[in-house]
């Protein structure tokens, strides 16, 4: 709480606080643990075809540690600190929305405007701000799907509907702003 | 335990009975995972051996248990991967008389350092402290490029 003009009062984060710092890496750390358990659920081991036979986890086991399942062998032996950001990445590709999914979506419809691709224009001006999660669920309405359905649709697939939407949305301005010339 | 070189990629330590080891940073996802299973509930970097202890023996004693084990399963793994050096000639021989047969490279080197180099759990602790430091990329973090 800090005192501002006039007498009054307001709360004003202190982000430097230890305590907060504290809360904060205990969040990170939980997160950072988490977010294995669920990707994990995504990943299929290939190579070595039965991971259980993997001769590391004998050196793992021998300190004490039991590598029991496919979580245990991708936490203490298959990936590194790296590789763990690149198949978070890859994972929420094929399971979500993401900007990526959506370049790649733009990508393939290969729309143009005036002999030019349509990324080259700027988008329409707008005061709203929005996350990607309520642009996905205006996609989803706009073409039909109940959030169920959208949601049963792979990454790539809910990429291309909101990329079909922004791309249309976008279209439809540039027509707009044509007529007005 | 005395700290004889710190950098940002290594840090070199000298025990209390004179041992000198090289440590380095180890996988960030196991440490992470058994910090978690310890049931750390705040920042412990800047907790000591003692107050850290202090928070575990206000646990259950099967949670204590647990927590024992889990515990000497992070020391074994930031040891048996975190500190560059191998049981000089002999130490394993000492330790199969005390009934200790590790039998892989890491587990080798963390029952050597457990029951013939570090002097206790404090000189343990203070050990892997350094070790979780470099993995988590703290070591110089307050602008200290590091010393000789």
């Amino acid at each position: 709480m800090v005192q501002v003009f006039g007498g009054s009062v307001e709360h004003v984060p202190d982000t430097d606080n230890p305590a907060y710092q504290s809360d904060l890496a205990l969040y990170y750390l939980n997160m950072a643990d988490s977010e294995l358990d669920v990707l994990a659920g995504g990943i299929t081991v290939l190579e070595p075809a039965r991971w259980e036979n993997d001769p590391r986890i004998e050196e793992i086991q021998s300190l004490g540690i039991p590598v029991k399942t496919i979580t245990d062998y991708l936490r203490y032996i298959a990936l590194t600190n790296e590789d763990m950001q690149a198949v978070a990445e890859k994972i929420l590709y094929m399971s979500t929305v993401t900007r990526q999914g959506i370049e790649d979506a733009e990508a393939r419809l290969k729309i143009e405007w005036g002999n030019a691709p349509l990324d080259r224009y700027r988008d329409p001006p707008s005061q709203l701000k929005a996350s990607l999660l309520f642009t996905s669920r205006e996609a989803a309405r706009e073409y039909g799907y109940t959030w169920q359905q959208f949601c049963e649709l792979t990454g790539p697939e809910q990429s291309a509907v909101v990329a079909q939407y922004q791309c249309s949305s976008k279209i439809q301005w540039l027509q707009s702003e044509q007529h007005k010339k | 335990m005395r700290i004889l070189k710190k950098g940002s990629s290594e840090v070199r330590v000298q025990t209390e009975n004179g041992v000198v080891l090289t440590c380095q940073a180890v996988k960030q996802l196991p440490v992470q995972h058994l910090l978690v299973k310890l049931g750390v509930t705040e920042d412990i970097s800047d907790k000591t051996p003692e107050q850290v202890q202090e928070q575990i023996s206000q646990r259950s004693v099967a949670d204590q248990v647990d927590t024992a084990k889990t515990a000497m399963a992070l020391f074994n793994y930031t040891m048996g991967y975190g500190v560059r050096a191998d049981p000089p000639d002999g130490a394993l021989d000492e330790l199969k008389e005390l009934g200790l047969s590790p039998n892989t490279k890491p587990a080798q080197r963390a029952t050597w350092l457990n029951y013939l180099v570090l002097a206790g759990g404090q000189e343990a602790g203070t050990l892997a402290a350094v070790i979780m430091a470099l993995t988590f990329n703290r070591v110089g973090q307050d602008g200290d490029k590091g010393t000789e």
